[in-house]
């Protein structure tokens, strides 16, 4: 480890791992495999370690690795658990509670202005709700979501990596969305509303 | 005159894939009227942004800390 810390600290590293950490737990649900994935990922890293210059771009490219990595168990995990069909985890009428018989949100599900993300952002609290809202998720919907949000596939790639059609997988997407968005209304901005106001 | 259920349909649509001419024109003008479908597609914008910052190093606070 000596030559690594003459790029970064090992606090940098310490807090750099904590990083990967929660990234790879969010979205492997399973704190097992994502500290497995997130080893790897650092030792591809040290293997390199003179190529980098500072501590910015050693961040940015061990985030790359980890990103490769989680698809790739992802992916692995879909075979054993293949995604067409899972659609039905939410299926089209889980929403339909939100929307009145002509298809107009009722009163009380009416979507509310959230503001800035940015100001959100800063809030500690913040990033536990949707950790929160994201393991409710059904766990295919889940691995959509994650592929498409956090590691930044196109859904064509999603799709080709799950070995379904682009068509279920935007409209896992949309369910996805839908129901986070309820979740975050509620335990989030809801909440911080009824406190602040 | 789309529904709102079928604007948030489109609101990921938006996202994912592209509109047509037609869907563009129709959920600009469901938009316009409506503050709620507004609100939604602000929303989803706002979900997407948060994932991406959750995805870049050193961005991310650490939930340890305060
Ligand atoms: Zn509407």
């Amino acid at each position: 480890m000596s030559d690594v810390s003459a790029n970064a600290s090992h606090e940098d590293l310490a807090r750099l791992r904590g990083d990967l950490l929660r990234f790879a737990t969010l979205q492997l649900r399973d704190h097992a495999s994502a500290e497995d994935a997130v080893q790897e990922a650092m030792l591809a890293a040290m293997s390199k370690i003179n190529e980098f210059r500072g501590q910015a771009q050693l961040s940015t490219w061990v985030f790359a690795i980890l990103k490769n990595k989680i698809v790739d168990i992802l992916r692995s995990r879909s075979r054993f658990r293949p995604a067409e069909g899972d659609v039905d985890e939410l299926p089209a009428d889980s929403f339909d509670g939100l929307f009145d018989e002509r298809d107009r949100w009722s009163a009380d599900d009416r979507p509310a202005f959230w503001g800035d993300p940015e100001a959100t952002l800063v809030q500690q609290q913040f990033w536990i709700v949707l950790k929160l809202c994201l393991d409710r998720l059904p766990p295919a919907t889940a691995r959509v979501f994650m592929m498409r949000e956090f590691l930044d596939l196109e859904p064509d790639e999603v799709a080709a990596e799950l070995a379904i059609s682009k068509s279920n997988c935007g409209v896992i997407l949309h369910r996805a969305r839908m129901a986070l968005r309820v979740c975050l209304q509620t335990r989030w901005f809801d909440e911080r509303g009824s406190r602040k106001c | 005159m789309l529904t709102c259920k079928e604007t948030t349909e489109l609101v990921s649509k938006e996202v994912d894939d592209s509109l047509t001419l037609k869907e563009r024109l129709d959920m600009g003008l469901h938009i316009m009227m409506c503050s709620a479908c507004r609100n939604y597609r602000s929303n989803i914008r706002f979900l997407r942004y948060v994932c991406k910052d959750a995805a870049t190093p050193g961005r991310h606070i650490d939930e340890t800390k305060g």
